[in-house]
């Protein structure tokens, strides 16, 4: 025991030794490295945190919600894992797409959503659901995709604390002969 | 008597050299972290079972003890404490890919290459089960063959 205790104090005392003068080594105590690339889409959308209509009512979980920590803490669901909340009926599915995509098949239940046109939906989708706990997944094409991301991390930013993102969303759903749904109703 | 004696031999040199396999193995999957911690730190990251303040220092701990413990089994040294520290770090890793199994998350295991898109299964939970079998098997051992000597 006092060998393994040993070893471990050696390792991590020479891994912080390491990181402190190699070139690539990372701050400790500094913020965690972000998806840049989301970062700077972000800062892009603005409206997202900035729509008045329900900023005001959430103006407390917002300051507290900052987009840095959103990214950083974004959980993701595998097929599996979508497929077990839509069966459990307790997750509300958000589709990030176009409503065109929306209305040529969905997941059945979810709620039309796109991320690009933010403003326009959160007044609709956002009395539906039951509290900022309420579990959220927000899909779009799949992996190639950030709508879904932009949706889940505007959401975050609002306090809404249980968001996920099913990355594998609507092709790799209906690859798998899930039920699907088609027209403008969830 | 002998042949007894002959069966606790295998047995020995079995331990030993699963010991030197578990070494090397451990220095496999650390040496492509070792370099970039940032990467490592958004795979650990993924997890989610690590408070966010520690990740950066699990981040560049991990891979250094991964090749210290390593190191020790492959070559013997210290290999009792090596052997407890493998164990440690295979039951937390299955425990943790269990956890998110069983979450249905969507992640990369990291578990060796880090640029691999090796998903999450229950094959991947199994794998890191036997490891950490096999550092139990090798702990058991009463001593071992072809080790440095600790003076």
């Amino acid at each position: 025991m006092s060998e393994a205790w040993g070893l471990f104090v050696f390792a991590a005392f020479f891994a912080v030794l390491f990181n402190t003068f190699y070139s690539d080594g990372i701050p400790l105590k500094a913020e965690l490295p972000k998806n840049y690339h989301l970062q700077d889409l972000l800062k892009k959308k603005q409206t997202f945190i900035g729509y008045a209509g329900w900023k005001t009512a959430s103006s407390k979980s917002a300051s507290t919600a900052p987009a840095d920590l959103a990214l950083g803490q974004m959980p993701r669901l595998s097929l599996v894992g979508a497929k077990n909340r839509f069966d459990q009926k307790n997750a509300v599915f958000l589709d990030a797409r176009s409503p065109e995509e929306y209305a040529e098949g969905h997941i059945p239940g979810a709620l039309e959503f796109y991320a690009d046109d933010f403003e326009k939906f959160a007044p609709v989708v956002l009395p539906q659901l039951k509290d900022k706990n309420q579990e959220l997944i927000a899909y779009c094409h799949g992996s190639s995709c950030e709508l879904s991301l932009h949706l889940a991390n505007a959401l975050m930013d609002q306090g809404y604390t249980n968001v996920k993102v099913f990355f594998g969303g609507w092709p790799e759903w209906k690859k798998a002969n899930y039920p699907i749904t088609t027209g403008d109703q969830p | 008597m002998k042949t007894k004696s002959s069966q606790w031999n295998t047995v020995l040199m079995l331990q030993s050299l699963l010991r030197a396999a578990c070494g090397i193995l451990l220095i496999y999957a650390s040496s492509d972290k070792l370099g970039d911690p940032e990467k490592f730190l958004k795979i650990i990251e993924n997890y989610h079972v690590l408070p966010a303040d520690l990740l950066p220092l699990a981040a560049v701990v991990i891979p250094w003890l991964e090749f210290f413990t390593g190191l020790c089994l492959a070559i013997g040294f210290q290999w009792r404490g090596a052997a407890f520290l493998f164990c440690t770090l295979m039951g937390i890793y299955t425990l943790a890919l269990a956890w998110n199994l069983v979450q249905g998350t969507e992640m990369n295991c990291g578990c060796f290459a880090m640029d691999a898109t090796e998903k999450l299964t229950g094959w991947t939970v199994l794998r890191d089960l036997v490891f950490f079998m096999m550092g139990l098997f090798v702990l058991s051992a009463k001593q071992t063959y072809a080790a440095v000597k600790k003076e």
